[in-house]
């Protein structure tokens, strides 16, 4: 219980610190949408990191969801303290609430990454899929396969 | 010697200079690497011109083949014979005359490959080029090993990916096949079973977990399951009796997952061979059987003897080197020695002991009746007299099992010759009661032929023969298809 307790405060106080740090600051909004679905069916879950480390460990800074059935999807991300992100967000056709994979572990829901980043064997790395979000609107458009 | 003839010479010292004289006395004379040699377009509807014989009024139908057809560009080359671009080829049979056509299947491998004017997509013994984009195993998919008819589609086969559709009539490719959403670009083998009654039953590899697949003849999806392996062997091939299914794994043991593929598996002979026989109707019913190592590539349908004795001809190799590096070297028009595969006939006893024979016949591509898959059947057809000093056959065999006899067709050393489909008499059920159906490359005409024989009698020749009016690059595998 204890540790549950401190790890609830630790949690407040993080926030706490993360909005006065970034109080002074111009927060930027990022707006991120989803042309060209090749289904309307179901939400695009979307986790928006800000750093390789997140990025490899899969853990993200902001998570969001798009309905599927909008023309185009999206969704939008608000107050991000600027600086270097990368997106991945897949389609839950299935509304399972999990990227259906194959058996052998593939993707079989159509999934995409910002600046259309390439997998290739593999996810593609935070570098690839990073871009700028400034103080203000930012808009990446994905395009989901 | 006039002055071009110096000059010419001086040329050819230039160039003999940068390689070795190997390289240049088989660039100089190895006629064979016509059934090697690029495609560049897809050859149009067109006749074939008949060489000597009589097609049977009652042998009418289509044999569909596949086989690599692209393997230069200037930009890189193909690294291995199994990484060109798969080219189906339709040759029709009908009121005593052939026609043909053919046509690459349009696959992304090929679509990125033709925009980079460069093999850039990796494969079983090819490196990935600059700007390769690998997003799942169809983007490296090469539809290029064999077809199988199911529900209308012809489907062009690889082994690490989806089964590509294509349209039989026009051959025009409709995409890659999944069968099931979430089944999404699993392996399907270029060599599924195909039971007497239509079934088909083929499996797919990823180390030690394999997918088992059981179609229905139309190609509709009847159950799918992932079984484990003893260990994660290269399967090119798999084998089944009416009953049960047998995965042979060799001891060429997948390491790890790197490109050119082949060079994640390595050659262990001291874990000798594991036959793994599965119960189809309960896939968690195994049995496992010892045998001492060898290398393969294909099985002869297998069959089960009343007191359950499980036995199944195969073309073995000592080891994997000759099969891996030859694949490579023919492109180049090089030869490497190795001792071409002969047959081997393989016995799983009801006591759980298993026996290898290997035979003294040279031997690949094994076929036998359709009709009689899985059952005790007592004919195989295979290619046969792979020659010392070229790669590839020129010969025709059909073994007895019963007489423990072969007839043998030998074309000579003027033809690379294909695999050769077994075609039943209409209204026959007597196995090998019908005709075998093939290709060869004539070296001297320089021209793709279609040759019949009659089944029973195949050392007598081919009963009808026709010449195509090109020479198309050495198939993997085909079906015939009865009109």
């Amino acid at each position: 219980m204890t540790s549950i307790r401190a790890f609830g405060l630790a949690l407040i106080a993080t926030a706490a610190i993360a909005s006065t740090a970034h109080a002074q600051d111009a927060l930027g909004d990022l707006t991120l949408t989803f042309p060209a679905l090749a289904s309307n069916q179901g939400k695009v879950m979307i986790a928006v990191y800000d750093s390789a480390q997140g990025w490899s460990s899969g853990k993200p800074a902001r998570v969001a969801i798009a309905s599927a059935a909008d023309t185009p999807a999206a969704a939008k991300v608000v107050s991000l303290p600027p600086g270097t992100y990368a997106v991945r967000a897949f389609q839950d056709v299935d509304g399972d609430g999990k990227m259906g994979t194959n058996p052998f572990g593939l993707p079989v829901e159509p999934y995409g990454f910002s600046r259309d980043a390439q997998p290739n064997m593999g996810p593609p790395t935070f570098d690839a899929a990073a871009f700028e979000v400034k103080a203000g609107a930012n808009t990446q458009a994905i395009h989901l396969k | 010697m006039n002055r071009r003839d110096i000059l010419r010479g001086a040329a050819l010292l230039g160039g003999a200079s940068l390689l070795t004289p190997e390289t240049v006395w088989a660039a100089a004379t190895a006629d064979w690497t016509l059934g090697l040699a690029d495609v560049e377009a897809d050859i149009a509807p067109t006749s074939l011109t008949r060489l000597h014989g009589r097609a049977p009024a009652e042998l009418t139908g289509t044999l569909f083949r596949n086989g690599p057809a692209k393997f230069r560009r200037p930009g890189g080359s193909v690294g291995h014979w199994f990484d060109g671009d798969g080219m189906v080829r339709k040759f029709q049979i009908a009121d005593g005359q052939a026609r043909m056509s053919a046509r690459f299947v349009d696959t992304v491998k090929r679509r990125h490959d033709t925009a980079a004017n460069a093999v850039i997509t990796p494969g079983f013994g090819t490196a990935a080029g600059p700007g390769a984009v690998i997003t799942g195993p169809d983007d490296a998919n090469a539809a290029n090993t064999s077809v199988l008819m199911a529900g209308g589609e012809l489907w062009a086969l690889w082994e690490g990916g989806s089964p590509t559709a294509l349209d039989p009539a026009t051959l025009e490719t409709r995409g890659v096949k999944t069968l099931r959403p979430d089944l999404k670009g699993m392996p399907f083998l270029a060599h599924p079973r195909v039971q007497p009654d239509g079934t088909i039953w083929n499996i797919g590899l990823g180390g030690k977990q394999a997918v088992v697949w059981k179609l229905a003849p139309d190609g509709a999806l009847l159950k799918v399951e992932m079984i484990k392996l003893p260990r994660g062997s290269y399967m090119h091939d798999f084998t089944a009796t009416a009953r049960h299914l047998v995965l042979v794994l060799q001891p060429w043991i997948q390491e790890r997952f790197v490109m050119p593929f082949a060079t994640s598996m390595q050659w262990k002979p001291e874990l000798g061979t594991q036959v793994l026989v599965l119960d189809k109707d309960d896939l968690s019913k195994q049995r496992i059987f010892e045998l001492p190592p060898f290398f393969f590539f294909h099985l002869g349908d297998a069959w089960e003897e009343a007191d359950g004795t499980i036995r199944f001809d195969a073309c073995v190799d000592k080891d994997a080197s000759g099969t891996a590096a030859n694949g490579g070297a023919i492109l180049r028009g090089e030869r490497l020695r190795a001792a071409p595969p002969r047959r081997a006939l393989i016995t799983l006893g009801a006591d759980g002991k298993g026996v290898f024979a290997e035979e003294a016949i040279t031997a690949e591509f094994p076929r036998s009746d359709p009709r009689f898959a899985g059952q005790v059947r007592r004919y195989s057809v295979h290619v046969t007299n792979e020659r010392p000093d070229r790669p590839l056959f020129q010969g025709v065999a059909v073994r007895d099992w019963k007489r423990e006899t072969d007839q043998v067709f030998d074309f000579g050393p003027r033809h690379l010759v294909e695999e050769t489909v077994f075609v039943p008499r209409p209204g026959s059920s007597e196995e090998l009661d019908g005709w075998l159906v093939g290709t060869t490359v004539n070296l001297d005409a320089k021209a793709t032929e279609l040759h019949v024989f009659d089944a029973r009698h195949v050392q007598q020749g081919p009963i009808a023969a026709w010449r195509a009016p090109v020479a198309l690059p050495v198939t993997f595998h085909g079906v015939f298809v009865q009109a």
